[in-house]
């Protein structure tokens, strides 16, 4: 259970809970007829039953916000929690824009229902639709429509093109021969001792070419397969909202898979800098096919390897992948709005 | 060669585990139905 | 009792009359089917990996006796490597793969079987279970949980039963008729009892009955050994869970409030119960008892890794000075390298030693809170059952790693003396 599950879970059943009988309570009381024949304009009804259920939240969630902002402002570093504020900013209005749907269609199911008791059970069903059901059962079809392969199927897919080739047809061993070939010709002599560069190093980092490609080409197919997936999620937040303040809640706070695969890749780039410039020093400094033990370096080596320097991706890039998200939220929130705005005009006793 | 073999736990020391905490649900239920009998004698319905 | 069941088929009138019985049944039975299809769709993914490993073993043990046999006869196209070496085959040749399969009743609960490996490759390479290998899985499914049958009786079930049970006798004293069926020579106990009868039957025969047939659609080998009894003892805690919802709501009832009142007062008793008590207890037990992070290990390990290396002549001493018996043995070069692997093997486990025991300490005294307060909420004594009855809990799973970890063992004892005496293997 973490901050988002209380936001995204427990906050929405407050809201129902303080929102259900709002019109089909006065209803009941018969105090609903007095209230119509005042001739209060509906959407000012509307508008003002939802201000009221806003002024509660915000007595909880106010205060609260400003002790978490507190919280982050006195545990960072200097100057980071500026950088946090905008995504604080557009965390804060996703929220607001997901407790607004929440309120509109409470507000709209309660002028409908014919009773309290509907109302609660209806809102009810809907919350746990969204909050429970509609995640696990998305992740459920998401996975059979678009299944990543089993960690085994994965390691054998490597294994295999690396041992056979990408194309099927082009086995490890031949492609160990052809550098060698190529070199003795390079260097016009006539074995690879005689070689003024060491074999080892550059056949390694043919290797290390080859299984980049490799993993290249199957890494690349999962990460479209997760793709897909969040595309399906992203989907189906037209009908669970959550699945979409979730989405903009993680990739906000920088927790989303979108971005995890960014870091991976940079974390990859770097192995293989590393992995080249070794490979590349040790044909450089060795000679022939020596393979002996006298390679050793120094300090000197290493230094000139640049520290793995990772920028997470600005703010832009995230919400370049989140529009869908938003927009979906957006609707939600419009939607309800106006569910709740056409609920109170045809309000009747 | 060596084969691996997992022994695993027998269904009759799961069933007695399970029988513990089903006996715990039964006597929850039931204690709970019990009290809410003695509870129904004192309920006043409205004329 | 005459009056209980004419009560008990009243009420079944009425609510038939209402339809609420059929929505009930319809909503149960889609939700059972869901989740018991996902369940066994998982058991299935799962026994098709492990169908892949060991034919995968079988494939690879095959060519290896053919290569020897082909060796020995002297044929051509041998391999140029001996695979017959004790060091190729104990390392990669022979490997074998530790497997636990699902159990009979697995595809009812998915439990924690997506978090926790269900096979290793066990070779003379350092232990697998040290790191942990997970299947590949797009992290915000495993965010959401699956949707099996257990869900469905956690949390849903639940909800179906305090839908029928929260105006039990609300709503008749808001709708007048309590007083009326009251001038009939009949206590309010029997009336509460009738209605419950006919309610707890329905529903509780609903689950039971969907789960046992659900069970059967997902092809539940009810042969198999003490499959018949988990899935009595199965039935017997969905039962015991729904007579506990049923007798909440008739408790909040007899404390003689509207209907809203009642509705909201269970909502709560819900929400507490079954979301927020396990997920507290959650919380709790992992702040008072963290695990150490698998970066720790892997870290743990490479330092380990280093030192190792580091100190690989003085290693190699110090256990020739510990097994006098090799000192001889050990002067062609095979027999040195092996010399040397245990050594360092050995060392290197010696170093990670300490943060796999903080590990299973840990683990340990999370599993005692748990044990202990399991009984705070219905569901999460319900849960730990439906697992453990499943076969998908934690202990099952851990007890397979502990076994896989001693079959490394073996497996190394197997290899060491071998390769000490490069003995080849012939078959």
């Amino acid at each position: 259970m973490t901050g988002a599950t209380v936001l995204q879970l427990l906050l929405p059943l407050l809201i129902i809970l303080l929102t259900y009988d709002t019109f089909s309570a006065e209803r009941e009381l018969g105090t609903l007829r007095q209230l119509l024949s005042l001739g209060v304009p509906p959407a000012k009804l509307a508008a003002g039953k939802a201000l009221g259920i806003a002024a509660c939240l915000g007595m909880l969630l106010v205060p609260a916000a400003l002790i978490v902002a507190g919280a982050l402002a006195l545990s960072s570093e200097d100057g980071s929690f500026t950088a946090t504020g905008p995504p604080m900013a557009l965390l804060t209005a996703a929220y607001l824009l997901y407790f607004a749907a929440f309120t509109g269609v409470s507000v709209a199911v309660s002028a409908k229902a014919r009773s309290s008791r509907l109302a609660l059970l209806a809102l009810l069903g809907f919350w746990i639709f969204n909050g429970l059901i509609a995640p696990k059962a998305v992740a459920d079809l998401a996975r059979r429509a678009h299944p990543s392969p089993s960690a085994l199927e994965f390691a054998r897919g490597i294994e295999h093109d690396i041992e056979q080739g990408v194309n099927g047809h082009d086995p490890s061993d031949k492609r160990g021969e052809e550098p060698k070939q190529r070199l003795i010709k390079q260097y016009n002599v006539e074995s690879v001792d005689k070689l003024p560069v060491n074999f080892a190093g550059i056949s390694m980092q043919e290797g290390e070419e080859y299984g980049n490609r490799v993993f290249d080409k199957h890494y690349a197919a999962l990460w479209d397969t997760y793709e897909r997936q969040r595309r399906m999620h992203e989907a189906s937040a037209i009908v669970a909202s959550v699945l979409a303040a979730r989405s903009l809640s993680m990739a906000l706070a920088g927790t989303d898979v979108s971005q995890h695969v960014h870091f991976t890749r940079a974390a990859e780039d770097y192995r293989r800098l590393i992995n080249r410039e070794m490979n590349m020093d040790l044909a450089r400094i060795m000679k022939g096919s020596d393979y002996s033990n006298a390679y050793t370096r120094g300090r000197d080596l290493w230094e000139k390897i640049p520290d793995f320097d990772y920028r997470s991706p600005g703010l832009d890039w995230v919400m370049s992948h989140q529009w869908f998200s938003s927009a979906l939220l957006g609707a939600w929130a419009l939607l309800a709005c106006v569910a709740a705005y056409e609920m109170t005009r045809r309000l009747s006793v | 060669m060596p084969q691996f073999r997992l022994c695993e736990e027998s269904s009759a020391a799961v069933a007695a585990r399970t029988l513990g905490g089903l006996a715990v649900l039964t006597l929850l239920a039931l204690t709970l139905m019990a009290e809410a009998g003695h509870w129904l004698t004192g309920y006043r319905i409205p004329a | 009792m005459r009056t209980i069941w004419l009560i008990a088929r009243h009420d079944w009138r009425m609510l038939r009359a209402e339809r609420t019985l059929w929505a009930i049944g319809l909503l149960l039975a889609i939700t059972i089917g869901y989740g018991v299809r996902n369940g066994s769709a998982w058991v299935d993914f799962q026994q098709r990996n492990i169908n892949g490993a060991l034919d995968e073993e079988r494939e690879r043990i095959g060519k290896m006796q053919r290569d020897i046999a082909d060796l020995n006869a002297g044929r051509k196209g041998a391999p140029s490597s001996d695979p017959g070496s004790p060091f190729a085959a104990g390392y990669t040749l022979a490997a074998r793969w530790a497997v636990i399969p699902p159990a009979p009743l697995s595809p009812l609960a998915i439990g924690q079987s997506d978090l926790l490996p269900y096979y290793f490759k066990v070779s003379l390479r350092s232990r697998d279970t040290l790191i942990g290998n997970d299947e590949i899985e797009n992290p915000v499914h495993l965010l959401s949980g699956c949707f099996d049958l257990a869900f469905v009786i956690i949390y849903l079930y639940p909800l179906v039963i305090l839908a029928l049970g929260f105006n039990l006798i609300s709503g008749g004293k808001e709708d007048g008729t309590l007083a009326m069926t009251l001038s009939q020579p009949v206590r309010l106990r029997t009336l509460a009892a009738g209605r419950i009868l006919f309610r707890g039957i329905y529903v509780l025969t609903l689950a039971t009955v969907l789960s046992m047939a659900g069970a059967l659609l997902a092809g539940v080998d009810f042969s198999a050994e003490g499959a018949g009894v988990r899935m009595l003892l199965w039935t017997g805690v969905v039962a015991a869970y729904g007579a506990f919802w049923f007798a909440l709501a008739v408790a909040v009832n007899a404390l003689g409030r509207s209907s809203a009142a009642n509705a909201v007062a269970l909502a709560g008793a819900w929400l507490l119960l079954v979301l927020l008590a396990p997920s507290l207890l959650n919380v709790t037990i992992k702040s008072l008892h963290p695990l150490p992070s698998r970066v720790e290990m892997i870290q743990a390990m490479r330092v380990a890794g280093d030192e190792v290396t580091a100190q690989r002549s003085k290693l190699v001493a110090k256990h020739l000075e510990d097994h006098p018996e090799l000192v001889g043995a050990s002067q062609d070069t095979m027999a040195k390298l092996a010399v040397r692997n245990v050594a360092m093997m050995e060392r290197m486990e010696d170093l990670v030693q300490p943060v796999l025991d903080r590990f299973d300490r840990q683990l340990r005294l999370q599993q005692a809170l748990v044990e202990r307060y399991r009984f705070l909420s219905p569901a999460i004594l319900t849960q730990a059952a439906l697992y453990d009855l499943a076969g998908t809990d934690a202990l099952r799973y851990q007890h397979f790693t502990k076994r896989v970890d001693a079959f490394h063992k073996e497996w190394r004892s197997f290899f060491f003396p071998l390769m000490l005496k490069n003995v080849k293997l012939t078959e």
